[in-house]
């Protein structure tokens, strides 16, 4: 019964992949401006806008809403405490939106070159996959628990983005193998070094 | 008589499949395909021969032709490899090894099989084996499909059509076998009838795919995308570099 259970079931995911495959919307061409750009853009948004640990702490800090709490009446803690969720939740939102473009960008380019690493690739998409759903998870726990009932998810999503950047520069170095060679052969003698 | 008129459809929809394929030159642009799909018609005609005139003998040339056709079938995979992963290397080489790999795993699974089996009935074992061999196809491609999806590959309407088709093949025929070999005997001839309603399934999505030459879409030229990618990642390595930098130091903090 098992045997049966396990086949069925590698008939209908197989079913399920076609299915997939057929319906599946056609792509932009890689290597467009607008992808470029694009990839450039999430890039920049995650350092510089989205990730510091500055702004992460801000959203979740404990101060702010002390004080509201302390100084202002009931309706305003209310007020401050949906606003402070929808923030959030807005934020959370761009996150996952620049890591999708950034992943879409990765694998959409790296397909093209031969000496991709395969590990490195697999790691890669299960660090994206596991970003992608620790947002979700935090997306989840805000809408329901508020801004202050996420602290510890926030801080775990930041630490895999470490790891995912980490791991995107590994993967990236094999573009450029022949550069350092470039650098330092081709200076003719008596030239100024590069 | 209904199993006869199945039949007839089914012969005069391969008539239909191959006449298109030289009508518009496709069996030239995809000759795995289109050898595996003329053995499947010769093997059909031979089959509806011995059917009708020999019915007592149907039984072993069923089995021995459908081991035949089984085998060829991986050319139809090798076809959706070669065409869809033409324009990458890398991904072409992920898949070789996921190839290998599947048909690696089920031979292990089937040789250890074999190794413990103690009751040997030649329909049963036929149809277990038939199965795995299927599954082995089944596993090679839901890898190509993967990779396919996850690199956004664009594929054409004749090479979607040609995965299609072969696909549903596959997976209702791994179900099936999986449930002919748990009935057993009794229940195998209906069963085996149900694979061929299956094949119409297949035959539709091909005559619709592959009715005019419709190629899939050309990979971007190396050259220009080469240079467009060095400089950005370059640009990119350092800006990755500067932001895992910045998160980890503050993650210390």
């Amino acid at each position: 019964m098992t045997s049966l259970i396990l086949y069925c079931a590698i008939g209908a995911g197989l079913l399920v992949l076609l299915l997939l495959a057929v319906l599946r919307r056609p792509s932009r061409p890689e290597g467009s401006a607008e992808a470029l750009l694009e990839a450039r853009h999430a890039l920049r948004t995650l350092q510089l806008g989205l990730l510091p640990q500055e702004l992460v702490g801000r959203f979740f800090a404990r101060d702010d809403l002390e004080y509201v709490v302390a100084h202002a009446p009931k309706a305003t803690e209310q007020l401050f405490l949906e606003e402070r969720k929808q923030i959030v939740l807005a934020w959370v939102n761009q996150v996952r939106q620049q890591f999708i473009s950034l992943q879409d960008f990765h694998f959409g380019h790296s397909r093209h070159f031969i000496h991709v690493s395969l590990a490195s690739e697999i790691t890669l998409a299960w660090e994206f996959a596991a970003l992608r759903t620790v947002c979700l998870v935090l997306y989840l726990l805000v809408y329901f628990r508020g801004a202050y009932g996420a602290q510890q998810t926030a801080g775990k999503m930041v630490g895999i983005a470490a790891r995912v950047c980490a791991l995107s520069e590994k993967s990236l170095a094999f573009l450029t193998p022949a550069e350092s060679h470039a650098l330092t052969d081709n200076s003719a003698r008596g030239s100024a070094p590069v | 008589m209904l199993s006869l008129v199945i039949w007839w459809v089914g012969l005069f929809l391969d008539a239909v499949i191959l006449f298109r394929a030289f009508r518009c030159k496709t069996f030239a642009r995809y000759p795995y395909f289109f050898s595996y799909f003329t053995c499947i018609v010769i093997v059909d005609l031979t089959r509806y021969f011995i059917y009708t005139h020999d019915p007592s003998a149907f039984r072993n040339w069923y089995w021995s032709t459908q081991f035949l056709s089984v085998a060829i079938g991986y050319g139809v995979i090798l076809e959706i490899f070669r065409h869809a992963l033409a324009g990458y290397p890398g991904v072409a080489r992920f898949g070789g090894r996921i190839l290998w790999a599947s048909l690696f795993a089920v031979l292990t699974y089937i040789a250890c099989k074999s190794l413990t089996a103690t009751n040997w009935s030649a329909a049963a074992t036929g149809a277990e084996l038939e199965r795995d061999l299927r599954t082995v196809q089944a596993f090679a491609l839901a890898g190509i499909l993967i990779l396919i999806s996850h690199y956004r590959i664009e594929i054409g309407r004749n090479l979607k059509g040609i995965a299609a088709g072969y696909g549903v093949f596959i997976a209702l025929s791994v179900m099936n076998l999986a449930v002919q070999a748990y009935a057993g005997p009794s229940i195998q001839g209906v069963l085996r009838g149900f694979q061929s309603y299956s094949f119409f399934i297949s035959q539709f999505a091909w005559i619709t795919a592959l009715w005019s030459y419709q190629p899939s879409p050309k990979a971007p030229a190396d050259g220009g995308l080469e240079s467009d990618y060095e400089t950005l990642s370059r640009r990119t390595k350092e800006t990755l570099r500067a932001l895992r930098e910045r998160i980890s130091g503050k993650l210390k903090e």
